[in-house]
């Protein structure tokens, strides 16, 4: 048994050794005239020093390749920039998950904690790799959408129409932002010059992915995100509960005029764009 | 009387012939779904475990038609860690999902305490090593309750400490484990080149008896390497070593590893038809000696 667990240290500090060196610049910097395994007393040959060149660049282009694939407008936006965010989020963040894609979680936060480095000239610049991210999560998000059913209230009396049930979207994610994000993306797509000031507008966003597995992103007002709200927090709501609770609501009510058809209109438009479903 | 077979080579034989195939990318899916020149299909599971959407209704499409099997990249069998619980879990719930008769990894490790670095490194072989992995081998086959198969990975470095050739450290795996082996003839070829073996020896000191799989590829050159990175054609001194092993094992599947730098399917369709007529020609080969020794014996033991 003693000789089991030595074994598996002895290994374990190769793995080690060769995970500090590929993964870290400066311990590759350094290791040759470490004291490890890979020290150039233990390594006289050239082959190794090559290879470990080698493995360190595919793993370092492997990585921009899927950090360029999930935040091309993060790169377009950051240029050469953008090598040496990954390089840094990586050398400080564990990729823990096994999905190739999941190794990327994270950036919009390490971003955001490290502002004063990397997101001085681009104040928005974690909300753009936030929405990025939501994107590609939407995309992949594991839960399945009920299958198409007719339940338009034009079909229906008023109180058939009140007992539908209201079934939220589960790839559904709603996200507040505080810059204009969606005039900005589109400012990045076609190139056009940024200004130098940026000015807050927030908004309330929602990503989803639709029957035909196609990502939508939309900009909800008041209303809309509240009949969101109550739809994620009961499960089986149906449409005339849901709309109970919006007149309810004394702040949306006074605020944004839910008035009935009001109410109607908005969870037929959260219907068409699938956030919700009513089946 | 022969040697008793191991418990790995009996579900060997009850395992399906399953041809030729192909590894279904998302690049080039519709037109691998709509191909009548593939037998199977191979998925990577780590980009279908948990996931839903396109991924999803993919697998769904692919499975309603082939025969389907798992090649993981990040199970990282050779690692000193404990095994991932969760993954195995996920890969678990796919290979039922597809009710894949056999799945694979590769003989390398990927992560470090839980930090995946998605590359596919050597281990030092060592004796240790290799009873690390057999042992871990051995759990993991055991876990999915289906035959296992380790892949021979392309590698660009030995790593210092390692005791032994590569094929004799894949064979103490292998046989200690009682899994399968996924042959990559073309890993076999790169390897030969970058570090300098003859792929001809390495092969003789495998036990080929465990091939289930096999993978052809193409490579890419830098100034100091071969890289494996199944993005060019299949080039001849690949197809030789094919035409070897397959002449020495009982494979089930061949596939065409085709993962980057796609042509036009034509092309890819193309290699298939050609690695088909090696496998067709070989295996009726090897069909008609087989009947033919066989006569020889029964007439040797016919009473006189």
């Amino acid at each position: 048994m003693k000789n089991k667990v030595m074994q598996v240290d002895l290994l374990k500090e190769t793995e080690r050794q060769m995970h500090q060196i590929l993964m870290h610049q400066e311990a590759r910097d350094q290791y040759a005239d470490g004291e490890g395994v890979f020290a150039r007393a233990n390594v006289a040959d050239q082959a190794v020093h090559d290879g470990i060149e080698l493995y360190a660049r595919l793993i370092a282009n492997g990585r921009r390749s899927l950090f360029a694939s999930i935040y091309p407008l993060a790169e377009t936006l950051l240029g050469k920039k953008f090598d040496a965010l990954i390089q840094a989020f990586r050398e400080s963040n564990k990729a823990t998950h096994y999905n190739f894609n999941r190794q990327a979680q994270g950036l919009a936060q390490f971003v955001e904690a490290n502002k004063n480095i990397y997101a001085t000239r681009y104040p928005f610049l974690s909300e753009l790799i936030e929405y990025e991210w939501l994107e590609l999560q939407v995309m992949e998000h594991e839960g399945d959408l009920p299958p198409a059913s007719h339940c338009a209230k034009d079909h229906h009396s008023p109180e058939e129409y009140a007992a539908i049930s209201v079934q939220l979207n589960p790839t559904l994610i709603g996200v507040d932002f505080d810059y204009p994000i969606q005039d900005l993306i589109e400012s990045i797509q076609s190139g056009e010059k940024l200004p130098r000031r940026f000015k807050k507008s927030p908004c309330h966003m929602v990503f989803l992915r639709d029957r035909d597995d196609d990502q939508r992103v939309v900009q909800l007002g008041p209303i809309a995100r509240g009949m969101i709200a109550r739809c994620r927090a009961k499960t089986d709501l149906t449409v005339g509960e849901l709309l109970v609770q919006v007149l309810q609501d004394r702040e949306l009510s006074e605020h944004h005029g839910s008035d009935l058809e009001n109410l109607l209109s908005i969870i037929d438009d959260l219907s068409e764009m699938q956030a919700i479903f009513l089946v | 009387m022969g040697l008793k077979k191991s418990a790995f080579m009996h579900s060997k034989d009850q395992l399906p012939y399953l041809g030729i195939g192909l590894g279904l990318r998302r690049e080039i899916a519709s037109e691998t779904l709509r191909s009548d020149k593939i037998d199977w299909l191979e998925i990577v599971p780590e980009n279908y475990m948990r996931i839903g959407g396109h991924a999803r209704r993919r697998l769904a499409k692919a499975r309603a038609k082939h025969t389907i099997v798992t090649h993981g990249v990040n199970l990282s069998i050779g690692c000193a860690d404990p095994l991932d619980q969760n993954y195995l879990d996920d890969l678990k719930a796919l290979l039922d999902y597809i009710d894949a008769p056999w799945f694979s990894d590769h003989l390398c490790f990927t992560s470090f305490e839980s930090d995946y670095m998605h590359e596919l490194l050597p281990l030092p072989l060592t004796e240790q090593a290799a009873l690390h992995v057999a042992d871990r081998a051995k759990r993991v086959q055991e876990f999915c309750n289906r035959p296992f198969l380790l892949e021979n990975i392309s590698y660009y470095m030995d790593v210092p400490g390692s005791e032994m050739q590569e094929a004799s450290f894949f064979a103490r795996v292998v046989e200690r484990a009682d899994c399968g082996i996924l042959l990559d003839v073309n890993n076999v070829y790169v390897n030969s080149i970058n570090l300098n073996f003859d792929p001809y020896v390495y092969l003789a000191a495998l036990p080929l008896e465990r091939v289930v799989q096999i993978h052809v590829a193409g490579h890419s050159h830098t100034d100091t390497h071969l890289i494996d990175t199944h993005g060019a054609p299949i080039i001849e001194p690949v197809f030789e070593l094919l035409q070897h092993v397959l002449e020495r094992c009982d494979a089930k599947a061949v596939m065409l590893e085709r993962d980057q730098n796609f042509p036009d399917f034509v092309e890819i369709e193309n290699e298939l038809d050609i690695i088909r007529k090696m496998v067709e020609s070989t295996y009726s080969c090897k069909t008609a000696r087989n009947i033919c020794d066989s006569t020889i014996v029964n007439d040797l033991v016919a009473p006189l």
